[in-house]
């Protein structure tokens, strides 16, 4: 992953946000010799544009509630967050954590360092982004085994039926009707529910 | 005028290659190149009526002995320009004194790139400007099959990540790298030459530096090997290591540089003349020699602008300067502070001369940042190999 990481960095469309100074321009060429496509803006935009794929944001420590606000963590992942910060006092560091910045960039601001956060900035976010991937992928698997588990013991009591024999029948029904496992258990357990509740009614 | 008057009337420049220890030969040649310049400057008037007045050092190709050295040129000396290193880790022991200082480190080396300092100028080749062309020809030339042979550092490290990725581009393999000490000996190559008569690569990729390329290329030709069976390439074996090794054991093997001693322009006739008239008719003049040569003028050129050594205005000055150097018209690129360049390859003839055999059209612009480097990069469009190699036609016996 790391060569990718290296390999692609020509293709990363990084937007800058830094007021139009020296410094800000020392970050703009360097960027522009990695070989980035880039973009500048200020001041921070609200919403974060959703087109880039990594932001350097620099952190105004008299406007972090509005960076807390712009960066909120929920919704979709935000885009690789690099931070730039004149201070390490644990009040800037602290919203740097809660903002889950990836990589941060002290000041000032010197060509040397731009290249090796950008990198391993680029491969905390991929992981991170892996990961979450998984993780999701992990809480559907285990919500369609516990629907299928929950349709199999029903039927396992109503029919009389082995484990193994509910499973079957769930498949099976699941294949005629051109549905997965878990939409046949959702349907058995549904029907299930309302046949409780007609017999409670009665 | 009282003479102490007239000596702080001088532009003092630090000059700062060893003349002692493993890249002594390359670095006395890049020395040369320093000192021509200057003596050419200083007959003409000087820069501004003013002379340039060299305050050398031989840093003996120890990294601590060039910061230290370094520290004494900015600190007590009191210059803000300095000329020279060679090896990578010169050039970063060197660094962090120029920046701090806010002085200005002209480097004539080809490097293995991915740096930037607002207090660097370099006028060495980048891998875009040296290694797409050598794996280019070596491909069409040869055959896909490498073996890699380095010194233990960055720059064959990085050098050989390059010219892998473009060996596999192409469909290439590499068959083994090795790195071997700097201050190794012929007998350390024995057992890779024995390596490499095992494996036949097609072409042997070549990054040992220093004293160790005359030892590596003679344990190679004493085990019968030439260049007519496979051919030695390198982007830093030079007239001063050929010198070393004798014209026999160099004979046929391969470099890729913008600069070779006998390119046919106007300007680079007139510098091998002076060169050898200074410093002797047998003194190889290299690669290195040429960027120290043309960076010195670079210097004075802009220094003839701004009428002030200040970093700042000299830099400003810099950017973007040009000079009819020996090897062509080469210009400071303003976007990374590399130079515009002529990539060539020249093989090694009988005589122990370069003959180059593949030649660009034009200046290539430096890109330092180049990571992946592709076989079929635009400015190859421009690189002509004008001769194929002279041994193609039997290495069909060899297989």
């Amino acid at each position: 992953m790391a060569a990718n990481v290296l390999k692609t960095l020509r293709d990363l469309r990084v937007l800058v946000v830094h007021p139009h100074d020296q410094e800000g321009e020392i970050l703009i060429r360097q960027l522009d010799r990695i070989g980035c496509q880039i973009e500048a803006l200020w001041p921070l935009p609200d919403p974060l544009p959703a087109m880039a794929d990594v932001i350097f944001i620099t952190i105004q420590e008299d406007a972090l509630d509005d960076l807390r606000r712009v960066c909120s963590d929920d919704g979709p992942l935000k885009p690789t967050l690099i931070a730039l910060v004149s201070y390490e006092a644990p009040t800037v560091l602290q919203a740097v954590i809660d903002i889950n910045f990836d990589a941060v960039i002290t000041r000032p601001i010197r060509s040397f360092g731009v290249m090796a956060n950008l990198v391993t900035a680029r491969q905390v976010w991929l992981r991170e982004k892996a990961q979450r991937e998984k993780a999701h992928k992990l809480q559907r698997k285990m919500m369609s085994i516990n629907k299928i588990n929950q349709a199999k013991s029903m039927l396992m009591d109503t029919l009389n039926i082995s484990e193994k024999e509910a499973y079957k029948l769930i498949r099976d029904r699941a294949m005629s009707k051109r549905v997965t496992t878990e939409e046949m258990a959702v349907s058995i357990i549904n029907a299930n529910e309302l046949l409780q509740s007609l017999q409670k009614s009665d | 005028m009282p003479r102490h008057s007239e000596r702080t009337q001088s532009w003092r420049v630090g000059v700062l290659f060893s003349q002692t220890g493993v890249t002594s030969v390359i670095e006395k040649t890049q020395l040369n190149g320093t000192l021509l310049a200057i003596e050419e400057l200083n007959s003409a008037g000087g820069v501004l009526g003013r002379q340039i007045e060299p305050v050398i050092y031989d840093p003996a190709s120890e990294p601590y002995r060039f910061r230290d050295l370094a520290l004494q040129l900015t600190n007590v000396d009191k210059v803000n320009v300095i000329f020279g290193c060679y090896m990578s880790s010169t050039r970063k022991a060197v660094l962090p004194v120029v920046e701090r200082h806010n002085a200005l480190l002209f480097y004539p080396t080809l490097y293995e790139g991915f740096e930037f300092s607002p207090n660097v100028i370099y006028t060495g080749a980048a891998p875009n400007q040296n290694s797409v062309q050598l794996a280019h020809f070596l491909m069409e030339s040869f055959g896909k099959r490498f073996y890699f042979v380095g010194s233990n550092y960055i720059y064959p490290y990085e050098s050989n990540r390059i010219m892998r990725d473009l060996v596999r581009q192409s469909g290439g393999e590499i068959i083994d790298e090795r790195y071997l000490p700097l201050d190794a000996v012929e007998e350390d190559f024995e057992s890779v030459v024995v390596d490499i008569v095992k494996n036949q690569p097609d072409v042997i990729f070549s990054t040992v530096v220093g004293q160790a390329t005359a030892h590596f290329y003679r344990a190679y030709a004493r085990a019968g090997l030439n260049s007519d069976m496979i051919p030695i390439a390198s982007l830093t074996t030079n007239e001063a290591d050929i010198r070393e090794m004798g014209a026999e054991v160099a004979c046929g093997h391969y470099t890729s540089a913008p600069y070779f001693e006998g390119i046919e322009t106007e300007e680079n006739e007139c510098f091998v003349a002076r060169f050898r008239a200074r410093f002797g008719a047998d003194e190889p003049v290299t690669s290195g020699a040429e960027a120290a040569y043309f960076q010195v003028h670079l210097f004075a050129e802009a220094l003839k602008k701004s009428g002030d050594i200040g970093t700042e205005v000299l830099r400003n000055e810099l950017m973007g300067g040009e000079y009819s150097a020996p090897q062509g018209r080469v210009r400071i690129d303003p976007d990374n502070g590399h130079t515009y360049l002529w990539p060539r390859i020249a093989r090694v003839d009988a005589n122990g001369r370069f003959v180059v055999v593949a030649t660009t059209s034009s200046a290539v612009k430096p890109d330092p940042y180049l990571v992946s480097p592709q076989v079929n990069d635009w400015s190859l469009r421009q690189f002509k190999i004008m001769q194929t190699a002279p041994h193609m036609a039997n290495r069909s016996k060899l297989k």
